[in-house]
């Protein structure tokens, strides 16, 4: 059960009445039972609209930009493993973030979801959880769906149930999923002979139509210039359905994202057209995992990746 | 930097069905590399004219985004050259290389480009015939391969 919003919401309160806290970023209402936005609340009264439930989805950790107060930041796992990240990268001092965790199960997948009822969106009263069951209220009652079927996939392979660092916790601590370490879901991928995997990729990457959807909604997404905007060199050739520049971008953001994804899946819930940008993330989480016994965000001590290619045992020459 | 010097494979090595040549984008470390490819040609070693090079200050100033780049400007393979670990004039940047290369060619994979178009060497200033050597075993490797298109 993820439906933490009373004890978000009490705690969010107290945080601002005592003033520990200038802003308490997280969830509220979206537009339909199933979504979720942001909400930024700065005052007690502004928290009586913070949710956190299943819809919740997005991970919060964008919005911290080199606070110059302190803030407390609604994080599940994923959410806390940028927060770890972005804030060892510079993005923020350690001590004006509040990481207030909360344990997770797995957020929805819109798509997944909808694709699972027989009647329109719109008549979807409301969601909730129930055990290991997703209830949707339709219009003839309530339609019951196991959870792993309807949330991101990427929650079902995840390692960071458990917020690793945080500094409160909101819900009793979950385990991480077994599958984590296995990465099953690259099962695909790795079937494939490279003339396979050129293919997928080729008809994956010219839908892309260069929104930077992916690039917006990711927490370590912060460079001022991005490469993809520059113009000399220009990496990337611009504009959508251009496989060649498309392909540039895709799988540059890929590199600068290793070893610095936290898995939370944002990226490809942002994705207009639908590309499964996570099969990039997690195949290089598996590299970086299996050669530098490297996952970002999970403990504060952690280096950074590029620090230790310093003295690397990841033999990448052939005559060494 | 590297629109200019990544450029299309110039006509004349173009594929023509019967004598093609493949382009190898070559990276060489100032110090060492590109001073091991000046000894094999001052020594007269002959190696494939498929290689195309690009002179780097360090093997630790090869950009991931350099590679992929090349191959999406037309190169058949990347070759990048270094100095030996514990050699780098810089002392670290070959281990930094060697760490992102291990990245690169995680993601070439993943991308469906064949492993052997790209390939890592420490080569030192006094190994002339092992630049010769490297060379030509890919040039061989990338006419089996074929061509290179990101089609
Ligand atoms: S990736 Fe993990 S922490 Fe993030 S929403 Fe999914 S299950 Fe929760
Ligand atoms: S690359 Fe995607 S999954 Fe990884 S941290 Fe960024 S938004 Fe999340
Ligand atoms: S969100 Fe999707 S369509 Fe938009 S730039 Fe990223 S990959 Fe391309
Ligand atoms: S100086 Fe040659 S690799 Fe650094």
């Amino acid at each position: 059960m993820s439906n933490h919003t009373d004890a978000v919401r009490a705690r969010a309160k107290q945080l601002l009445e005592s003033g520990e806290v200038t802003r308490v970023i997280g969830h509220a209402r979206g537009t339909t039972p199933y979504r979720s936005r942001p909400h930024f609340a700065s005052s007690p009264e502004q928290t009586d609209a913070l949710i956190h439930d299943v819809s919740c989805g997005s991970n919060l950790a964008v919005y911290v930009s080199k606070p110059k107060e302190r803030v407390a930041v609604i994080a599940k796992g994923c959410d806390a493993r940028s927060l770890a990240t972005i804030i060892h990268e510079g993005q923020a001092e350690r001590g004006n973030v509040l990481i207030l965790g909360v344990s997770c199960e797995g957020k929805l997948d819109e798509g997944r979801l909808l694709r699972k009822l027989d009647f329109p969106p719109r008549q979807v009263k409301s969601v909730r959880e129930e055990g290991d069951e997703v209830v949707v209220e339709g219009p003839a009652g309530d339609v019951r769906l196991p959870r792993d079927d309807v949330i991101m996939v990427n929650c079902t392979y995840c390692r960071a149930r458990t917020p690793a660092v945080s500094d409160e916790l909101i819900g009793e601590p979950v385990p991480p999923r077994e599958e984590a370490d296995q990465y099953p879901d690259l099962g695909g991928l790795d079937a494939m002979s490279e003339a396979g995997r050129a293919e997928f990729w080729r008809a994956q990457f010219e839908k892309c139509i260069r929104c930077y959807a992916c690039r917006n909604a990711c927490p370590s997404c912060f460079c001022p210039e991005c490469f993809v905007d520059e113009y000399h060199p220009q990496w990337a050739l611009h504009g959508g359905g251009q496989f060649r520049g498309n392909w540039m971008w895709n799988v540059g953001r890929a590199q600068h994202l290793a070893g610095r994804c936290s898995a939370c899946g944002s990226c490809q819930r942002g994705c207009p057209v639908d590309i499964p940008l996570m099969l990039l993330n997690r195949w290089m989480e598996r590299a970086t995992n299996q050669a530098f016994d490297h996952l970002a965000g999970m403990s504060e001590q952690q280096k950074q990746l590029a620090a230790l290619f310093r003295k690397s045992e990841a033999k990448a020459s052939e005559h060494g | 930097m590297a629109e200019q010097q990544v450029a299309e494979a110039p006509a004349e090595q173009q594929a023509t069905a019967a004598e093609w040549r493949p382009t190898l984008l070559a990276y060489l470390c100032n110090w060492c590399s590109y001073a091991g490819a000046n000894l094999a040609g001052a020594s007269r070693m002959p190696y494939d004219a498929s290689i195309r090079v690009i002179r780097v200050p360090c093997s630790g100033r090869v950009d991931p985004l350099m590679i992929y780049k090349a191959f999406e400007r037309g190169a058949d393979g990347v070759l990048v050259g270094g100095c030996h670990l514990g050699d780098c004039h810089y002392s670290e940047g070959n281990y930094a290389c060697q760490g992102r290369m291990a990245l690169v060619k995680a993601l070439l994979a993943a991308a469906g480009i064949e492993e052997k178009r790209f390939r890592l060497e420490w080569i030192s200033a006094s190994e002339g015939s092992i630049f010769q050597a490297v060379v030509n075993e890919m040039s061989e490797q990338l006419r089996e391969l074929g061509p290179f298109e990101l089609k």
